[in-house]
């Protein structure tokens, strides 16, 4: 409970929360089953769409070709089972390989030539998205397997079954970052890069592997759009590049890299997909919502810095865990550099 | 979950900071001189072109991106080239956010490699001006098609569907089926596109007409987009849902977003909803009953008239008559209507798996050639 306090999405959580049950009593619609379905079924998609973008922010680098990847991975989905009539299964496995195939590209690109994500990723993500309309000519896939729709749209009375794969991609995340040795190797390159190096991890396989892993999000939240929109649209993707750096920097992942919560991530997608649910609810001016929703991000992310601060200003700075534990060092207090004596 | 190796590294996050500052200057820079130069454009006229050879016409029929409504623009673009014996194009900018600077440079490309004669949708009603001002300067005949610039413009005319009267005809139409009363949400595009404030005006039209019988509740703008529709259409039936009587649409992603929550979620089908153009999941609802109806457009016969119009202008001399009957609509005042349609549950089957296309309307404005054009 006391570790739950102290991260930086607990304040944002409390004010979703507290806000959450007053519009419950103010506008009855608001806690009806189907509206927290609603939400839910929004933050699912979110969550691993942030998910995708916090794995290159974790390296300190970032993907504008998120959207892309999904783009091109919605269109395999809808070609191989609509056209060339395979298996849902099978044409699901083939658009998840090719999404962590294009994200391999990027890594690699990225890794061999030095050049900043930034720049390939804009590139390629710019390719990915052409490919896809011009597989389509622009027109959607409508036939859609019965088990995407019903994981899109079915619900157990509040609980949206999108929830499923969100949770088990987010815990799967937070648990490699955690435990696994690779994606403790990617905080660290994120978190320092020279001391990663200097400790012997290998800059470049960290690049690889996040973007490896974010193409295969990528992939995983355009599948499950498919259920949602019932429909395959080479569109899918052509909007997701703020929601991909809203959830996990509102969720506390750093831009500098090394802190990726995917708890955070998966938090800040429920409360973006709440704050856009109640200003239609509370049927705020359209005009008004755009400023409305970028306004309310922008505190959220202030308060998270505000309860960061008051917490390390009552010196109970967070523990760095594990890396000592796994031989790169013990984790200092200040949260320098674990280990490496390096500044 | 919460891992930390290190924090900071604070100059990156400046320079971050700082790029992105100047990117936003850059754009805002932009912005301002795109505004400066449509002020001072010069006004519309309808000069003669140079009359060529067949060989040496290449006609463009250019979309604002990539997007499924213009894709009949390509069946129409091949059937004009096999009917008139010259080249033309069915060239898609490659920017799936409608990016004026990606349409002008590709314009520009097709301008180098010979094209003589476009049919443009205007990615920015401003800053498209500039393009079209030195495409006249060349000699090169341009019409806005399926959306419109502001006059003066350089276009000699906008060949579109009406979106002021057909979204007044659509909300009519839903409150004859709903018995002349009730309350209605209304659906619709992006805040930055000329027609959704049209649209919203024709809804508004439709609603005083029925002298305060139909309430509009709720409009739900800027959500024409596969990620911003589902959610936007769930929350709003999730608050209003049981208190809506019927639901229109003026927009494609809308559109297939509401059919696919009716079509999933029965509690709501009391609400009557009619939405926009064809796609499977819009059609395949209406087959089976849970909307009420769309709204077609003509998309391939804007394609067909244009090119037919264009080849007139090249291969004849034709010019745009000085009497011509254009109507007067928001943006401009030498428009053509390209026609708009309702395809109610009766007519589903019918029209399920076509082309977004309506003959009668392309058939007319073909007939009525003579009256917009001149011709030696």
């Amino acid at each position: 409970m006391n570790r739950l306090a102290r991260t930086q999405w607990a304040p944002l959580l409390a004010a979703t929360v507290v806000a959450g049950v007053v519009l419950s009593f103010t506008t009855k619609q608001f806690g009806s089953s189907f509206n927290v379905y609603t939400i839910l079924q929004t933050a699912a998609v979110y969550a691993v769409i942030g998910l995708a973008q916090m794995m290159v922010l974790a390296v300190a680098d970032m993907s504008l070709a998120v959207g892309g990847i999904a783009s091109l991975a919605t269109i395999v989905t809808g070609n191989l089972y609509q056209v060339q009539h395979w298996p849902i299964g099978a044409a699901i496995g083939a658009a998840l390989v090719l999404g962590l195939g294009c994200g391999l590209v990027n890594g690699v690109v990225i890794a061999a030539t030095g050049l900043s994500g930034f720049i390939v990723t804009l590139a390629t993500g710019t390719a990915f998205t052409g490919v896809a309309y011009g597989i389509t000519s622009s027109i959607p896939y409508s036939n859609i397997a019965s088990v995407l729709t019903s994981l899109g749209q079915g619900r157990a009375a509040f609980f949206s079954y999108l929830l499923l794969p969100a949770i088990a991609m987010t815990l799967a995340v937070g648990a490699g970052f955690r435990w696994l040795p690779t994606g403790r190797a990617l905080l660290a390159v994120g978190g320092n890069k020279d001391a990663a190096v200097l400790s012997g991890i290998s800059q470049k396989r960290a690049i690889v592997t996040a973007h490896a892993v974010s193409g295969l999000l990528a992939a995983i939240a355009a599948v499950l759009y498919i259920g949602v929109l019932q429909s395959a649209t080479p569109a899918t993707g052509s909007d997701w590049l703020i929601i991909s750096f809203a959830v996990p920097i509102i969720g506390g992942t750093a831009l500098v890299g090394g802190e990726a919560p995917a708890s955070g991530c998966f938090v800040a997608a429920v409360v973006l997909a709440a704050i856009n649910d109640a200003l239609i609810v509370l049927n705020v001016n359209t005009e008004a919502v755009q400023m409305a929703e970028g306004l309310l991000i922008f505190a959220a992310v202030i308060a998270g810095k505000l309860g960061q601060g008051i917490r390390t200003g009552s010196g109970r700075s967070p523990q760095r865990p594990g890396l000592g534990a796994r031989g790169f060092g013990k984790a200092a207090p200040d949260g320098a550099a674990p280990g490496l004596g390096l500044p | 979950m919460h891992e930390r190796v290190k924090p900071h590294q604070r100059g990156r996050t400046k320079q971050t900071l700082a790029f992105a500052a100047s990117l936003s200057a850059a754009a805002l820079c932009a912005g301002t001189a795109t505004s400066a130069s449509a002020a001072t454009r010069a006004p519309a006229r309808a000069g003669a072109f140079a009359k060529m050879a067949k060989s040496k016409i290449k006609i463009a029929l250019v979309p604002g991106g990539p997007n499924v409504y213009f894709a009949p623009w390509a069946a129409a673009a091949k059937a004009a080239s096999k009917e008139l014996g010259v080249t033309v194009s069915y060239v898609v900018p490659p920017t799936p956010t409608f990016d004026p600077s990606v349409e002008i440079s590709t314009v520009d490309s097709l301008v180098a490699k010979g094209y003589n004669a476009f049919a443009i949708f205007p990615d920015g009603e401003a800053s498209i001006i500039p393009l079209y001002t030195r495409l006249k300067a060349r000699g090169i005949p341009v019409i806005d098609l399926a959306g419109c610039t502001s006059d003066p413009t350089p276009a000699l005319f906008c060949f579109a569907t009406n979106v002021e009267a057909s979204a007044k005809y659509e909300t009519q139409v839903l409150t004859k089926a709903m018995g002349g009363k009730g309350k209605i949400a209304f659906l619709t595009g992006l805040l930055t596109d000329a027609n959704t404030a049209l649209r919203e005006a024709g809804v508004k039209q439709g609603v005083a007409a029925s002298h305060g019988k139909v309430k509009l509740v709720q409009v739900v703008s800027n959500i024409d987009s596969p990620s911003a529709a589902p959610p936007a259409v769930e929350s709003l039936l999730a608050s209003k849902g049981s208190q809506l009587t019927g639901m229109l649409s003026t927009d494609y992603y809308p559109s297939v977003a509401a059919a696919s929550v009716l079509t999933s979620n029965k509690q709501f089908r009391h609400i009557l909803f009619i939405g926009q153009d064809n796609d499977p999941t819009v059609m395949k609802a209406l087959e089976k009953g849970y909307i009420y109806g769309t709204m077609w457009q003509n998309s391939y016969g804007q394609g067909v008239v244009a090119a037919q119009w264009l080849y007139k202008m090249l291969a004849n001399g034709c010019t745009v008559s000085p009497h011509a009957p254009f109507t007067k609509v928001g943006q401009t005042s030498n428009f053509i209507n390209s026609g708009y349609f309702f395809v109610g549950r009766q007519k589903a089957a019918q029209y399920a798996h076509g082309m977004e296309s309506i003959p009668s309307a392309t058939k007319q404005v073909l007939g009525e050639t003579n009256k917009f054009l001149s011709c030696p």
